[in-house]
């Protein structure tokens, strides 16, 4: 920058910065020192420092202004004093509305920093990865017979084929997650983990965390090694370093390599511990062309032709699946999916995380703006109606001689003051609630994120703007108006009002909408949960055995220890329960015509199964103990495997054969039970095969038959001690545990409550100060009434009436509304509500009761008050 | 004796500087020989508004008084403000020095 133009810069600002009374000799100062520093230090160093002093100069405005020469330059600062002050009297004066105009503002902020803050998060799921542009998984999709079923996972064959055909690949990741696993540390404390993976050196190029100890390139590499996250490190080994360090997982031994640093909540899995891919040896399994087990990531390079890629890899099936695809009316088609879509896009089963919803998100973005308007309505409504209470000061000052523009200013300024106040106000109340709402959510979100430039300068807007919109009507229309219509008694304009009556009606039009959404979510909530879902579900007690055990040995000798105690009906063993991760494997039937491959969910099980979760078969038979035969030689089926394999009724499938990707042994389908619902009710059944293996079942299963579940418990408890003396006692009930599938949504109905509940407060307490403005205008004409023998309760009706009409209104404008934005969040459900008119009923009635409520406390006040009071003031 | 100053005319750490730096120069002072005397003997540099603020401070407490004069070309014919010590100003050096005195002789590591 010039010189000059530095100077000119600096003593433009003085002129600001400095009181006019000490101008000459500070600027005199300012000037002699940038004199002298031109030479020793040149141009644009003394003009910055001279800008910085001129900065730095507002400081004397903290001196008394009662030196010499000062006298009458003064003025605007003494106008501004008394600005101040009649604006602070203002707000004392009416304690209460300004209570709620400052509170109802500062409350729809909050609301709508919390809504947005969630928003955020949502849409910020694996965007932290570096490049994350260029980061896909590759989901497919299986059609048979019409019908299409996606995985969010692949065969284990994929990431190599792709890596070897196409150029685009940069680099490739495959993933296995294990199921809950036992870590016994050096010192001998147990852990059961959760989130353990199998995965690929490569997982630090796509999962770009820090290592904290142990080098990334190296960690995963061999046989039997374990990188921990730091929470789990730091849970495991406290302060004493992990490398080096030997944990037994389920009974094998792996050297921890490295602890890296936790990966952030915002992606598509949490990952406690990654054991290296190499551990897995020679597994079949991962060169099964059919096996949808391994979630699968690419890399692309960056100048990669994205479509080329995913239409090469859309029939990659058609070369390499060892099978004739066309023939068997099948079709497997693998995709390409941007990592950041997988949370809010995705909708392939089988996620390590439920995912979010877009729909979700925008209702969320909806109901926070909503909250915003009704809040910045109802301040831009009661600082109006505030402003025509002060007509007569606007008229007294025009009387002695203040011009437009002055009064401009200072209404402006007073609303300013308002919404800073709010704002600064609403800061306070997002700090305190911080915590309890990250509860809420299930977020940690840390209350420093206010300090990040975006919402600060949000914030500063935001005041900025709701200020001048609320200053905009007392501001520009009192100003305008003649000063001796406004010392008229009573002379009211009505210019405001049928604006202020049109933000009343859109402030209850959205409250309703509120409400019904609300009580939607909870409905569909219910419903879920109740659904019939196919099995029992009650008094379900579920002990999983974690780690290794002895269960040829130890199988009998589980069902009669628990067998044997009066509480308890039925015990089963099986691989995993209704509602907890069930494999996927292929399945292969040898037909003369039509021989086919699928991929569909095994359960394997033992004779009790059918019988203890009360599944009903409808064709063939159950498992049966005594045919020696049933073990591993037989299948019983689910009414969607049926469908899937192209048969019409079930009585067709019994007497096939099948082949299973499970360690390739041959079944023959003895029977074929009704479907049930064993992934959640917002979901088809999908095919699903039941099968003997013994050496798969992990999951005890006991139903008991009394109400007194403590006392089962203990017996439950004790038995288990005799049994597995070394592992430590867990359980769940089959129905919490089938619930928590909806937790999501619980979550959703929790905060939407919570904020309609918050937007219909802010709104009352608009239109609670609104009918206080309406009664105190009302006053000598209720005192004339009364007079003349109205009675209270007429009295009542009068001043409410007006609002009763406009929430009518309000509320029939709500329902098209509602009906439309219920019915599109309802269609992501198969299993859903259809709207339920009752809702919107029950929704309109709060709506109005509570502005019956509302009103009616300031108009039953007023009724009640002492007619020659009212009459005898000066309206 | 009581060396606890009345409110009002007690003097901070900055003021007794400045106001020392104004005593030691026989006449004429004003703000901008003030910093250079005080940056010169403290080595400690100093931003000019902050000499503004305390030289008017000290005159509101009646320390100094003052008188406009000395306009120059390098000032743009702009004047200056001349600050004087009053009798109270040196009567409150010289009990800031007392109290310092005072609590000098209470050290017993300074005393032989």
């Amino acid at each position: 920058m010039k010189e000059d133009t530095l100077k000119k810069f600096g003593f433009w600002l003085l002129n600001y910065t400095c009181p006019d009374f000490l101008y000459e000799e500070v600027s005199g100062d300012l000037e002699e020192i940038y004199q002298s520093r031109l030479y020793a230090e040149g141009k644009t160093k003394a003009g910055i420092k001279l800008t910085w002093e001129a900065i730095t100069s507002i400081r004397l405005y903290a001196l008394n202004r009662k030196s010499p020469e000062n006298s009458h330059q003064q003025a605007h600062f003494v106008m501004f004093n008394h600005y101040l002050k009649v604006a602070f009297r203002n707000l004392k004066r009416q304690a209460s509305t300004s209570f709620l105009n400052i509170g109802g503002l500062a409350i729809g902020l909050v609301s709508f920093l919390m809504i947005a803050l969630f928003v955020q998060y949502e849409l910020s799921f694996d965007t932290w990865q570096d490049n994350y542009e260029q980061i896909y998984r590759i989901p497919m999709e299986i059609s048979s017979e019409g019908n299409t079923r996606k995985f969010s996972s692949v065969a284990g064959t994929i990431a190599p084929t792709l890596e070897k055909d196409f150029p685009a690949v940069e680099n490739t990741l495959r993933l296995w997650q294990r199921s809950t696993r036992l870590v016994k540390t050096p010192n001998n404390q147990n852990f059961y983990e959760e989130n353990v993976y199998n995965a690929e050196g490569s997982f630090f190029e796509f999962f770009t965390v820090d290592m904290l100890d142990g080098d990334a390139s190296s960690a995963l590499v061999n046989p039997n090694t374990v990188v921990l996250s730091s929470k789990t490190a730091s849970k495991y080994f406290g302060d004493t370093p992990a490398t080096g360090q030997i944990l037994s997982i389920n009974d094998s031994e792996y050297e921890v390599t490295g602890v890296m640093e936790d990966v952030p909540g915002n992606t598509h899995h949490d990952f406690n511990m990654l054991l290296s891919w190499t551990s897995l040896g020679d597994w079949g399994a991962i060169d099964n062309w059919h096996s949808t087990m391994f979630p699968t990531y690419v890399k692309l390079h960056a100048d990669a032709d994205t479509e080329a890629f995913a239409k090469g890899i859309a029939g990659l099936a058609y070369e390499y699946v060892p099978m004739d695809l066309e023939a068997q009316k099948q079709d497997y088609k693998y995709n390409l999916q941007p990592i950041s879509e997988i949370h809010l896009h995705s909708d392939y089963g089988y996620e390590a995380k439920p995912n979010g919803s877009l729909t979700t998100v925008y209702i969320f973005s909806i109901i926070g703006l909503m909250i915003l308007i009704i809040a910045i309505l109802n301040f831009v409504n009661l600082s109006t109606a505030r402003a025509e209470k002060r007509a007569k000061e606007v008229g007294m000052r025009k009387v002695m001689g203040a011009n437009r523009l002055s009064l401009i200013q200072q209404h402006m300024g007073e609303a300013l003051l308002l919404s800073t106040i709010s704002s600064l106000i609403a800061l306070i109340i997002f700090v305190i609630t911080l915590p309890w709402y990250n509860q809420l959510v299930g977020v940690n979100f840390s209350p420093f994120i206010l300090l990040s430039p975006q919402i600060i300068l949000g914030i500063v807007s935001f005041s900025l703007f709701v200020g001048l919109l609320a200053g905009f009507y007392p501001a520009l229309v009192l100003s305008s108006f003649n000063p001796m219509g406004m010392f008229k008694s009573g002379g009211k304009n009505s210019r405001g009002v049928v604006l202020r009556k049109a933000m009343v009606v859109g402030q209850f039009s959205i409250s309703v909408v509120l409400i019904i959404g609300t009580l939607t979510v909870f409905k569909q909530l219910q419903h879920m949960m109740n659904k019939e879902l196919g099995f029992e579900t009650e008094q379900m007690l579920v002990l999983p055995i974690r780690g290794g055990f002895e269960l040829e040995e130890m199988h009998d000798q589980i069902k009669n220890e628990f067998g044997s105690l009066a509480a308890v009906e039925h015990v089963t063993l099986s691989s995993s329960v209704p509602g907890q991760g069930v494999s996927n494997f292929a399945i292969r039937i040898d037909r003369e015509e039509n021989d086919m491959t699928q991929s569909m969910y095994h359960l394997f099980v033992d004779y009790d199964f059918d019988e203890t979760y009360g599944l009903e078969i409808i064709a063939g038979r159950d498992f049966s103990a005594d045919r020696g035969s049933d073990l591993y030689g037989t299948f019983i089926i689910n009414e969607a495997a049926v469908k899937s394999f192209g048969w019409s009724t079930p009585d067709e499938a019994i007497g096939n054969v099948l082949q299973s990707g499970a360690g390739g042994f041959t079944a023959e389908i003895i029977g074929v039970f009704k479907d049930f619902n064993f992934q959640s009710a917002d979901q088809e059944t999908e095919p699903l095969v039941l099968n003997i293996i013994d050496q798969a079942l992990s999951t005890i299963t006991i139903r008991l038959n009394s109400g007194d579940i403590p006392t089962a418990l203990n017996q439950v408890q004790a038995s288990w001690g005799n049994l597995f003396p070394d592992k430590a006692f867990d359980y769940f009930f089959l129905d919490e545990s089938f619930n928590a599938q909806y937790a999501n949504f619980e979550r959703t109905g929790n905060i939407l409550l919570i904020f309609s509940f918050l937007a219909i407060f802010i709104a009352c307490l608009g239109l609670y100060g609104l009918a206080t403005f309406a009664a105190q205008q009302k006053t000598k004409e209720i005192g004339i009434r009364k007079v003349l023998g109205a009675s209270v309760s007429s009295l009542t009706l009068t001043v409410s009436k007006d609002f009763m009409i406009l929430v009518l209104v309000a509320i029939g404008l709500s329902f098209p509304i509602a009906w439309w934005a219920v019915e599109n969040w309802l269609e992501q459900f198969a299993y859903r509500i259809s709207p339920d008119f009752s809702l919107f009923l029950i929704a309109g009635g709060i709506a109005l009761l509570i502005t019956i409520f509302t009103v009616s406390w300031q108009s039953i006040k007023s009724a009640l008050a002492d007619p020659v009071q009212s009459l005898r003031s000066d309206g | 004796m009581k060396y606890l100053v009345m409110k009002g005319t007690d003097l901070g750490a900055l003021e007794e500087l400045v106001l020392l730096a104004t005593a030691s120069i026989s006449d004429e002072a004003y703000a901008v020989i003030i910093k250079d005397e005080i940056e010169t003997q403290s080595g400690r540099s100093l931003n000019i508004s902050s000499i503004h603020t305390t030289l008017h401070r000290l005159e509101e407490k009646g320390f100094l008084k003052s008188e406009m004069g000395g306009a120059t070309a390098e000032r743009g014919g702009r004047r200056k403000r001349y600050f004087k010590p009053t009798n109270l100003g040196f009567d409150a050096l010289r009990e800031a020095r007392q109290l310092r005195t005072h609590f000098w002789n209470l050290i017993p590591q300074f005393q032989n």
